[in-house]
């Protein structure tokens, strides 16, 4: 297809899809949201297995790879040297994981696992399995989705001068074969509307908790401030949009980021510590020799019950991860050139899955001791109110008014800038690669993103959210796959000098 | 909760034996000579 022809159909083509999906939400949420639950769960019931393959098999290509000779490659001509400090890209690293869903699931995931996980063992022994269950979600398979989608733009990019474009790994490695262009072009499609559809999952995520927060904050009534947190988060995003804010913006993203740790250690800190360390520490033990079992279950024999729980969680999350993998791994990508793949690998999937242990451990650890001591009813809460959960825990720590502000804040500043990156990553993918596109197009995308959440806002519930975000995704399964063939292709064609 | 799930058993073959066939297709890719 000739380029020009071929970039205008893209950005038509995507934004048709996206639109269509958005207007469909705006207009008739209830029905997007159940045609979106009847389509996935068919989807996952059938062919939930390729789905837990895919994702161990790239963890374990991800760690392969690191630990071959592949693994001293340069993401980068020979001589580049990495552009930022180990620390201070170790630290963009757990940025790029810290969303709003760690913020939204802290408490109420290993709570929720925890309900239902208490119907098969004794709640003390639910717990551990909850904590674990929540951990795996968060865990080495979430990034090595990532790791992989990052490495091949980065290693196509920044080694084989492709850009950033998810279709350069195609083209690059068969560059005689027509269907190579076309798939590179379906692949850049499949893409976007990945990323738009998972990042308005996160807007409406985003919406619900801060909205939730705000309730608690001037006592509204529930849904009486959903449009009014839309339309605040909405003006939010847009105003960076429009005036390019771009260190702004990362000094947003650190603070952002530097709260949530405060949060988190104040937990740590202000509750009962030694419980908490221990639940860090029982969970990486639980978590190590567990992880590659759990990756693929998935309860053949086990009850409809049992089942959908696994469909809901577990599959959903992994969809999710994919369905953000070209957005957070163009990210990772673009501040990892110079480093060597090993680095790179070993960077991305070990270090936020411990702090996602430690994440967990100490929110899931804090919700477990207030429920087994009798201190709340926290169970309760999760069952019927889950956005509710983490302002719930927070009112019973000391300086509750004060922290559930900053929660609430938070939350609101994670969604401000996963939506202007992943503006800016759209305009990007619909720019033919540029790193500078135009303001008029972010604009296009950050308000699309705005329609697109606010279809799964209306949609009313979290279930809802995922089962489109899901439905979004699933396509980019496949071109993930194929990333992983051209990258080990191109890797050993270079092996061989070509 | 939505209770038990039904799929139609012909959808559920043909994208099963679709997804093996990429499976296949993929290994095609990777071992293909140039």
């Amino acid at each position: 297809m000739e380029s020009r022809a071929a970039r205008v159909i893209l950005i038509a083509a995507s934004l048709l899809i996206t639109a269509f999906f958005a207007l469909w939400g705006v207009i008739d949420p209830q029905g997007m949201a159940a045609w979106a639950r009847t389509v996935t769960t068919r989807a996952f019931e059938s062919r939930g297995w390729f789905i837990m393959l895919t994702v161990t098999a790239i963890l374990v290509g991800c760690i392969l790879l690191a630990v071959s000779r592949f693994g001293r490659v340069r993401l980068g001509p020979d001589d580049s040297k990495p552009e930022f400090s180990t620390l201070s890209w170790l630290a963009m690293l757990f940025s790029a994981g810290m969303g709003v869903g760690l913020l939204f699931w802290g408490v109420a995931e290993p709570v929720s696992h925890h309900i239902f996980i208490s119907e098969f063992q004794p709640p003390r022994e639910a717990a551990v399995s909850a904590l674990f269950v929540t951990n795996f979600h968060w865990g080495m398979h979430a990034w090595a989705i990532y790791a992989a989608t990052g490495l091949a733009v980065a290693y196509f990019g920044f080694r084989r001068g492709e850009g950033t474009l998810i279709s350069g790994a195609f083209l690059n490695t068969f560059p005689d074969d027509r269907w190579a262009g076309v798939v590179g072009w379906l692949a850049n499609l499949v893409a976007i509307v990945a990323v738009a559809i998972g990042v308005a999952g996160s807007v409406a995520m985003g919406v619900f908790q801060v909205e939730r927060g705000a309730q608690e904050v001037v006592g509204a009534a529930p849904g009486e401030l959903t449009m009014f947190v839309f339309a605040l988060l909405f003006v939010g995003w847009m105003v960076p949009l429009m005036v390019d804010l771009r260190r702004g913006m990362a000094v947003i993203a650190n603070a952002t980021m530097l709260g949530a740790v405060a949060l988190m250690l104040f937990i740590l800190l202000a509750g009962p510590t030694h419980y908490m360390m221990n639940s860090i520490t029982e969970s990486v033990g639980i978590y190590l020799w567990n992880a590659f079992e759990h990756g693929l279950r998935l309860f053949t024999f086990g009850d409809w019950r049992t089942r959908e729980w696994f469909r809901e969680w577990t599959l959903t999350y992994m969809v999710w991860w994919i369905a953000w993998a070209p957005f957070v791994g163009v990210f990772i990508a673009r501040i990892s050139r110079g480093r060597t793949i090993r680095e790179f690998v070993l960077g991305v999937i070990l270090v936020p899955t411990v702090f996602s242990v430690m994440w967990f451990g100490v929110f899931g650890g804090a919700a477990f001791n207030l429920i087994f001591d009798r201190l709340s009813n926290l169970s309760f809460i999760v069952e019927n109110d889950l956005e509710a959960a983490l302002f719930h825990m927070l009112s019973v720590y000391p300086l509750g008014a004060v922290t559930r502000v900053v929660a609430a804040v938070i939350a609101f500043l994670f969604v401000i800038t996963s939506v202007v990156s992943a503006s800016y990553v759209l305009a990007m993918f619909t720019s033919d690669g540029d790193p500078d596109p135009r303001v008029r197009l972010k604009l296009t995308w950050g308000a699309l993103l705005g329609a697109l959440g606010l279809a799964m806002v209306l949609s009313g519930g979290i279930e809802g959210v995922r089962a489109v975000t899901a439905l979004g995704a699933m396509p980019f399964v496949f071109i993930i796959l194929m990333l992983g063939v051209c990258l080990i292709r191109s890797l050993k064609r270079e092996e061989e000098g070509e | 909760m939505m209770g038990p799930v039904a799929v139609d058993p012909v959808i559920d073959t043909l994208m099963n034996v679709a997804i093996v066939a990429f499976i296949g297709f993929l290994i095609w890719l990777y071992a293909r000579k140039d």
